[in-house]
């Protein structure tokens, strides 16, 4: 009896052992449940991190190229502008200077009828000074960007070589594209050819004797052209090929891939041709 | 009857060798000259002056300023400037500022002399880069202003043949008109674009 009491009641230990054994499984189960959902949480939140992370650093990254090409245009354009400022100045400076010494050569030239060679050397001072200020008035036109568009271009050209003309016996017939592109060009092949249409106009004046004038500008989809052609004595192109106006002006054009030709005879007049290639001058 | 003309330059020697052109030519006399803006805007409004050359770049007040000062009161001078180039940009002030014609100073001093006559005459000169200025300039300006003072379909025309590098007598053959009327428009351009850039002023100071 005792021992059957025994027994059962060691059964009861047993069965309650176990219990609390099932227990502390179940506990430990539970916990480690737990664990393992902080562990998927962790988990979770670093991939989210790393992620925002990896986010953050292209961002930051495209940002930066961003601020590259806007500081480049920034300063691309501060140099733009301080070219401008810089010629600017020196215009100003330089140019007060050199219309004075113009001016005032003007006033010695015209005093001195009687002194020929003191005449002449004012003459020359004068002549001097007026060819700089140009040349420096085309250089600050050139400069401004706004400037160097074809259409810009072509209207200066036939500006310049009417107003040029107007102090000589000269009639000029322009005939221009009605409307050219506003096309930017280089300042380079602007300046080329405008110095060449100024140097023809000069030899017209200077040496042809002519009293009309053609000016034709063209423009096709691969070339601008200009001919320039009057009616004056003309000369024999071998005699002169290797002057040095006419060889300045192919040097100029060549240098942006022109071709220049001129046709002349004796007494049937000269025309020049230019044409230039657009992808060569188009910026 | 001559022309009564001033002179404001404080180049001493340019000063003077204008003075003694202008007097020696016939036609021309020039009892008043000035070396700065200053002195001009206290003196020149009492003065009976046709025309007055005034130089852009002056210690002090530029020229532009001394005719911003001078033009309310003295309607009918005429201001030609002059500058050692044609540099567009303060031309075009100064033309917005109420001046009707400019020259550089390489021109030579028997083109002074036309210059004179012809702004007295009413004349007013405008290269194509001008041109293309007035236009942007008409462009730009507010609603308001372009129902003020716009330009006619004719000073449209005129802006857009010198913007291409037509001179007042190809643009008179092209729109068969006489080169006098071509002056005349190129004029009513120049007195709208300076009422306009008067009116953008006051609406500056005084906003609505």
């Amino acid at each position: 009896m005792q021992i059957k009491f025994d027994t059962q009641k060691k059964e009861a230990e047993i069965k309650f052992l176990n219990q609390e054994t099932k227990i502390r499984d179940l506990k430990i189960k539970e916990q480690a449940s737990l664990l393992t959902k902080k562990n998927y949480q962790i988990t979770a939140f670093l991939v989210l991190m790393i992620g925002l992370f990896v986010i953050a650093y292209f961002w930051k990254k495209s940002q930066n190229l961003k601020n590259i090409l806007a500081s480049e245009k920034i300063i691309k354009e501060t140099e733009e502008h301080e070219r401008i400022r810089i010629a600017k100045d020196i215009h100003d400076d330089l140019g007060s200077g050199l219309s004075k010494i113009n001016f005032l050569s003007e006033l010695i030239s015209q005093k001195t009828d009687h002194l020929p060679e003191i005449q002449n050397n004012s003459e020359a001072v004068k002549e001097t000074s007026k060819k700089m200020i140009e040349n420096m008035r085309d250089l600050i036109w050139a400069l401004n960007p706004d400037n160097t568009t074809i259409a810009n271009l072509l209207a200066r050209i036939r500006e310049y070589s009417t107003d040029y003309l107007e102090d000589y016996p000269i009639e000029i017939q322009n005939s221009f594209p009605e409307n050219p592109p506003q096309t930017n060009i280089t300042k380079e092949s602007h300046r080329e050819l405008f110095m060449v249409v100024k140097e023809s106009l000069n030899n017209i004046v200077k040496h042809s004797k002519a009293t009309k004038v053609n000016f034709t500008a063209n423009i096709n989809s691969k070339f601008l052209e200009l001919s320039i052609k009057d009616d004056g004595i003309g000369f024999q192109t071998e005699t002169i090929k290797n002057g040095n106006g006419l060889r300045n002006m192919q040097t100029r054009l060549h240098t942006i891939d022109g071709v220049f030709k001129i046709v002349s005879e004796n007494s049937k007049g000269t025309e020049i041709n230019v044409s230039v290639p657009l992808e060569k001058i188009i910026k | 009857m001559n022309i009564q003309v001033g002179i404001v330059e404080d180049e001493k020697q340019i000063r003077e060798s204008l003075t003694v052109l202008i007097n020696g030519s016939e036609g021309f006399s020039c009892i008043h000259a000035f070396e700065t803006a200053e002195e001009a805007i206290i003196s020149i409004p009492s003065l009976h002056l046709d025309v007055v050359l005034m130089d852009i770049h002056l210690p002090g007040k530029d020229g532009i300023d001394c005719i911003l000062n001078l033009k309310p009161t003295c309607n009918s001078v005429q201001f030609l400037m002059c500058t050692s180039f044609e540099d567009t940009d303060s031309v075009f002030k100064a033309l917005k500022a109420g001046t009707s014609g400019y020259i550089t100073k390489t021109t030579q001093p028997s083109k002074i002399l036309d210059a004179i006559v012809e702004v007295f005459n009413g004349g007013s000169p405008m290269s194509s880069n001008i041109a293309r200025k007035v236009v942007n300039s008409f462009q730009n300006s507010n609603a308001e202003n372009k129902e003020m003072l716009k330009l006619s379909e004719r000073e449209k025309e005129i802006l857009h043949l010198l913007s291409k590098g037509l001179r007042y007598k190809e643009i008179a053959d092209s729109l068969f008109l006489s080169t006098e009327t071509v002056r005349t428009h190129i004029r009513n351009i120049y007195e709208k674009l300076h009422v306009n850039s008067r009116i953008e002023a006051l609406n500056k100071v005084f906003p609505k």
